[in-house]
C-alpha cells in the first residue's frame, strides 16, 4: 500500500526533526503562564534586542562568517580571486578564446539561506565535486562548493541572501583580477 | 545518565548499556510503540527488540542523537508489528487514521518508484521549507502518530489549528514530491 511506504519513509527522514518536535512546547506554556516570568521575558527580550543591535554594529565590520574564500571567511574588503577558471593570468589562454569564467566559493551556512545570482550561473557541487544544482536561485544549508559562471564581458555580479548581506564579485578592468568582498 | 555515556556502555560491551537505555527512554519508546499498535503486550515486545536492535547495532553505530535511533527503530519494529497483525484483521486506532491521511501526499504513478530512505530525504527537505511550527506538528503527527488531542495539548494549539496545518503540510507534500518528480 502506497500509504505504507509513506509511513515508512517518516521513519527515515531527518534526526534532527525528530529532535526538534521533542522540544517541549509545554515547557514553554510553562514558561509564559507565570505573570512574572511573562514580565521577565519582555523586558528581557527587549534588553536581549538592545544588546543584539549593537552586538552587530560592533560586528559588522567582520562580514559573514558563512562564506568563504580557500576556506577563510571573506569580509567587506575585497580579497582577490586567484584560482579560477580560466587562470588568463597565470596561464598562458588566449583571451579571445574564453567565453566564461567561473569564479569558485565555499559557503557553510548553519541554517537554510537563500542565494539569488543577478547575472551568470551558479553550479553548486556536493563533496565529491558532483553538481547537484545549475541555476540562478538556491537554498543552502551546511557546507557547499559554488562555482559561479560569467560570461567574459560581464565584470561584476552580485549573490543576494536573506541573511542581511549580499556577496559581490568584481572584475578590476585594468588588471583582470577577481575579487570577492560582503556587502551589507 | 548522557547519551554519551549510554552509547561507551554499548561500545564497551557493557550490559548495563540495556538498563541504562531502559531508564532514559522506556516511557519515550513505549509512547511510539503504543501509538501505532495500541497494544502494551505488543508495544512491550517491540520495545524490548529496539533495545536488542541497538545492542546489536551499536556498534558499529555512533548515534549522535540517540533518541531519535531509538525512535526509529522503535517505529520500524512497530510498523512491521502492525503490519503482521493487520494481516489477520482490520486494525483500527489513531495509525489507522494518521495512514489514512497520507494518502493526501501520494503523487500516483504507475509503480513504486522510490525507496523508502529516498521518499524520507525528500519528506526532510519539504519540512525544511517550512515553519518550525508545521514541522513540529507534522511529524509528531506522522513519526510518532500522536493523536489530535495529544498535539494540541503539547503544542497549546486549537483542534481546528492542528488539523489544519496537517491538511495544508499534506497538500504541500505531495506538491513538492510532484514537481520534483517523486512518485509513489
Amino acid at each position: 500500500m502506497k500509504n505504507e511506504l509513506m509511513a515508512r519513509a517518516m521513519t527515515h527522514i531527518d534526526d534532527a526533526l525528530i529532535e526538534e518536535a521533542n522540544e517541549t512546547a509545554v515547557s514553554r506554556k510553562w514558561f509564559m503562564r507565570s505573570e512574572f516570568t511573562k514580565r521577565l521575558y519582555q523586558y528581557g527580550s527587549l534588553a536581549a534586542c538592545a544588546f543584539l543591535i549593537v552586538g552587530v554594529l560592533l560586528m559588522s565590520g567582520l562580514g559573514g562568517n558563512d562564506v568563504l574564500l580557500y576556506g577563510e571567511s571573506i569580509s567587506q574588503s575585497p580579497q582577490t580571486i586567484t584560482e579560477y577558471m580560466p587562470r588568463a593570468v597565470t596561464h598562458s589562454i588566449d583571451p579571445s578564446l574564453l567565453t566564461e569564467v567561473n569564479l569558485p566559493l565555499e559557503f557553510d551556512f548553519g541554517k537554510k539561506t537563500m542565494l539569488r545570482l543577478d547575472t551568470g550561473t551558479m553550479i553548486v557541487l556536493d563533496k565529491d565535486g558532483n553538481t547537484v544544482f545549475e541555476g540562478t536561485d538556491y537554498e543552502a544549508k551546511g557546507h557547499i562548493s559554488v562555482c559561479v559562471t560569467l560570461p567574459v564581458g560581464e565584470t561584476k555580479c552580485r549573490i543576494e541572501t536573506n541573511r542581511g548581506y549580499n556577496i559581490v564579485l568584481n572584475q578590476d578592468e585594468q588588471s583582470g583580477l577577481w575579487y570577492v568582498n560582503i556587502e551589507k | 545518565m548522557q547519551d554519551s555515556q549510554i552509547i561507551d556502555l554499548y561500545f564497551a560491551r557493557n550490559q548495563e548499556a540495556i538498563a541504562a537505555t531502559s531508564a532514559k527512554y522506556n516511557s519515550y519508546c513505549m509512547k511510539i510503540a503504543m501509538n501505532i499498535l495500541n497494544s502494551s503486550e505488543d508495544s512491550e515486545e517491540c520495545v524490548n527488540d529496539a533495545y536488542l536492535a541497538a545492542w546489536n547495532s551499536i556498534p558499529p553505530n555512533r548515534p549522535e542523537k540517540l533518541s531519535a535511533y531509538l525512535g526509529k527503530l522503535t517505529r520500524n519494529l512497530s510498523l512491521n508489528r502492525y503490519k503482521s497483525n493487520t494481516a489477520e484483521r482490520r486494525g483500527g486506532g489513531e495509525f489507522a487514521l494518521s495512514l489514512d491521511e497520507l494518502d493526501d501526499c501520494i503523487v500516483d504513478s504507475i509503480a513504486e518508484e522510490q525507496t523508502e530512505e529516498e521518499l524520507g530525504r525528500y519528506i526532510s527537505d519539504y519540512l525544511y521549507t517550512q515553519s518550525k511550527e508545521m514541522r513540529q506538528v507534522f511529524v509528531r503527527r506522522y513519526f510518532f502518530n500522536d493523536s489530535i488531542v495529544d498535539i494540541c495539548e503539547k503544542f497549546d494549539m486549537s483542534e481546528s489549528k492542528v488539523k489544519s496545518m496537517l491538511h495544508r503540510a499534506r497538500l504541500g507534500l505531495k506538491t513538492y514530491l510532484g514537481e520534483n518528480g517523486v512518485y509513489i
